[in-house]
């Protein structure tokens, strides 16, 4: 952390009776550090390890969901805090199921203020044993969960002098495990969406796969065939190009192509007008919705009754048949207010 | 996923998503500009708008001009006009003598300015380079940010943005677009580099100092550094200490400035 920021926060506490918090460090609207939580999402870069890490702070309370949703769906794994006297509350499980929901496979458990339960072994396991139970309903069967006091350090990336009956992983160590160098996937199945056309060359970006030149890729929804003769990442040309590069082309049978499509090879995308999926809300929804996947959109309505804030499973029907992946979101007028994931077992792949 | 995400060990998936970006506010917005500074993440924006857009930057590009500009940045403003073939608009603010704090001064006179400019050309989306880490209140901007009729930023209720997909408030005056937000200080000078995209001589050490940060001749102040190319620059971060934007008056904590500053529309 920057050394004059810190100074910065000293300096603008020194008027107020207010003790200095890490928290300040990334509540930095005014009103977050008055009200003592975090209102709106934000970021910070992190040096562990050697590497850096990109964390991102959300807020926790039902209401600022939106926020969470906001930061959360961009998360490779997450660190879940619990104050140890208050244990699991609601809101825990609401998070937990989310982040399940958003495909987060790995999860830390930061059971947090240790010292106010005057770091006592029995506190911390008894807890423990809760939070495994819980965390399996949810569909987390293995999770880390670690005693930290984190106003003074204690198990964040220093070991605990004050808990060295604990003998597991720091926060710290924790996250250097989860943080492998991502493999290529390689993948037979090509799928591009096309974000804009212009002067005969189709612009996108590679969602799944490789794409080479001299490709023969299928138009999705049209159904045409399509040759790769020219492929460019940015402004330079080259050979091939995979996720999650942005690329343009050219070549045979383009001229219908237009923004929305989805370019396909294999058999990776769902082309419906009726799906059942996982989705979140974070407003309900008026009769006016609409479903946006990959650069396409479609007016659609829901089947039933529906729950804000937590993953509920309910069907869709659109008004017409648009190419999804896996993910879309919905919009009410031009505004997100919800978010799902087509379940697979429920429809056929093209 | 829709959204691959890797580490930034590479600027080329930042880069991916700053295009993402750039083409969904093309597909997205009626009437663009973007704002350039003289600085190099404005400059690295364009760089990028070329990558997004085959060579060309289909939008106007405007440069909030106090007079009081370093002459550096006015032959940057040039040269690049006529290398990349931009559109360049002149929002021309007039600057007080006894106005140079950092409300009154980039409040009132560059907003001002832009304002009376966006008056006159109804822009619906305004394009610009600002980074997270810059700054804890630019680190809580959404992508797609909505300002109302009085060009307020409603930093209590922002709208929901998720997995690539950005939210538009139809009842907006106009939206902020920041395809930089996820850039580091260092990413965008590896960006330069990579790219040979060309730099405001101000941040290169002269008898031992340079500018890391670049505002108007008022209100930026040069940092002790020996740094004297991009390479030297890069190295020179990897240990600082201290934070990018300390020598800008204008966001000095204890008054809360950038987050009043931002609420009225400053960039």
């Amino acid at each position: 952390m920057p050394e004059d920021r810190i100074k910065d926060i000293q300096n603008a506490l020194a008027g107020s009776k207010k003790k200095f918090e890490w928290a300040y460090l990334l509540d930095s609207f005014r009103q977050e550090r008055e009200r003592e939580m975090t209102l709106d999402t934000t970021r910070a870069i992190i040096r562990l390890g050697g590497r850096s890490y990109e964390c991102i702070d959300v807020p926790g309370h039902k209401e600022l969901i939106k926020n969470m949703l906001t930061g959360a769906s961009e998360a490779r794994f997450a660190i879940v805090v619990i104050d140890i006297r208050e244990g699991i509350t609601p809101q825990t499980l609401r998070h937990l199921k989310i982040a399940k929901f958003l495909g987060i496979e790995k999860i830390i458990i930061a059971v947090n203020k240790c010292d106010l339960t005057k770091y006592v072994e029995n506190e911390f396991t008894k807890l423990r044993k809760k939070i495994f139970e819980k965390a399996e309903l949810v569909g987390y069967r293995t999770v880390h969960v670690i005693p930290i006091a984190a106003f003074f350090g204690d198990n964040v990336t220093i070991r605990s002098k004050k808990m060295t009956w604990y003998s597991g992983p720091t926060l710290g160590e924790v996250m250097t495990t989860f943080l492998v160098t991502p493999t290529v996937r390689t993948h037979k199945d090509v799928a591009i969406g096309i974000q804009d056309v212009c002067n005969r060359i189709i612009m996108g970006k590679i969602f799944i796969g490789q794409v080479k030149i001299h490709d023969t890729l299928t138009t999705v929804p049209r159904g045409e065939k399509i040759i790769v003769q020219k492929l460019w990442v940015g402004k330079s040309t080259v050979n091939t190009a995979s996720v999650p590069a942005p690329v343009s082309m050219s070549g045979n049978g383009m001229k219908n192509v237009r923004r929305g499509d989805v370019l396909v090879k294999g058999h990776s995308v769902y082309f419906t007008n009726n799906m059942k999926a996982t989705c979140v809300f974070i407003k309900s929804p008026s009769k006016k919705i609409s479903i946006d996947a990959n650069f396409n959109t479609s007016k659609a309505k829901i089947v039933g009754a529906l729950k804000r804030f937590k993953p509920v499973v309910i069907e869709i029907i659109l008004q017409k048949k648009i190419p999804i992946l896996d993910t879309f979101i919905i919009r009410q007028n031009s505004e997100i207010i919800g978010m799902g994931r087509i379940l697979r077992e429920s429809h056929m792949h093209r | 996923m829709i959204h691959p995400k890797d580490m930034y060990t590479s600027t080329d998936t930042l880069k991916a998503e700053s295009i993402l970006i750039l083409r969904e506010a093309k597909a997205k917005f009626q009437n663009l500009a973007l704002l350039w500074s003289g600085g190099k993440d404005s400059t690295a924006l364009l760089a990028l708008c070329r990558e997004a857009f085959f060579n060309r930057i289909p939008f106007p590009v405007i440069h909030i001009d106090n007079g009081i500009d370093f002459p550096e940045t006015y032959a940057l403003r040039d040269e690049l006009a006529k290398k990349w073939n931009i559109n360049v608009l002149t929002a021309k603010s007039i600057i007080k003598e006894d106005k140079i704090s950092g409300i009154s001064c980039c409040g009132a006179n560059k907003t001002e300015a832009l304002k009376k400019l966006m008056e006159k050309e109804k822009f619906d989306g305004l394009i610009m380079g600002i980074r997270r880490d810059e700054h804890g209140i630019r680190a809580k901007e959404r992508v797609f940010s909505p300002r109302n009729k009085n060009w307020k930023w409603d930093y209590k209720n922002q709208p929901m943005e998720t997995w690539g997909y950005f939210s538009i408030d139809e009842r907006a005056d106009h939206h902020r677009i920041h395809p930089l937000l996820h850039w580091r200080e260092i990413d965008i000078w590896h960006y330069i580099h990579e790219n040979k995209v060309p730099t405001n001589p101000l941040y290169f050490a002269q008898n031992g100092e340079r500018f890391r940060s670049l505002g108007c001749t008022r209100c930026t102040v040069a940092i002790r550094s020996e740094a004297s190319s991009i390479p030297d620059i890069i190295d020179e971060l990897g240990d600082t200490r201290l934070s990018e934007r300390m020598g800008r008056a204008q966001d000095k904590e204890a008054e809360s400035v950038m987050e009043r500053l931002r609420v009225l529309g400053y960039m």
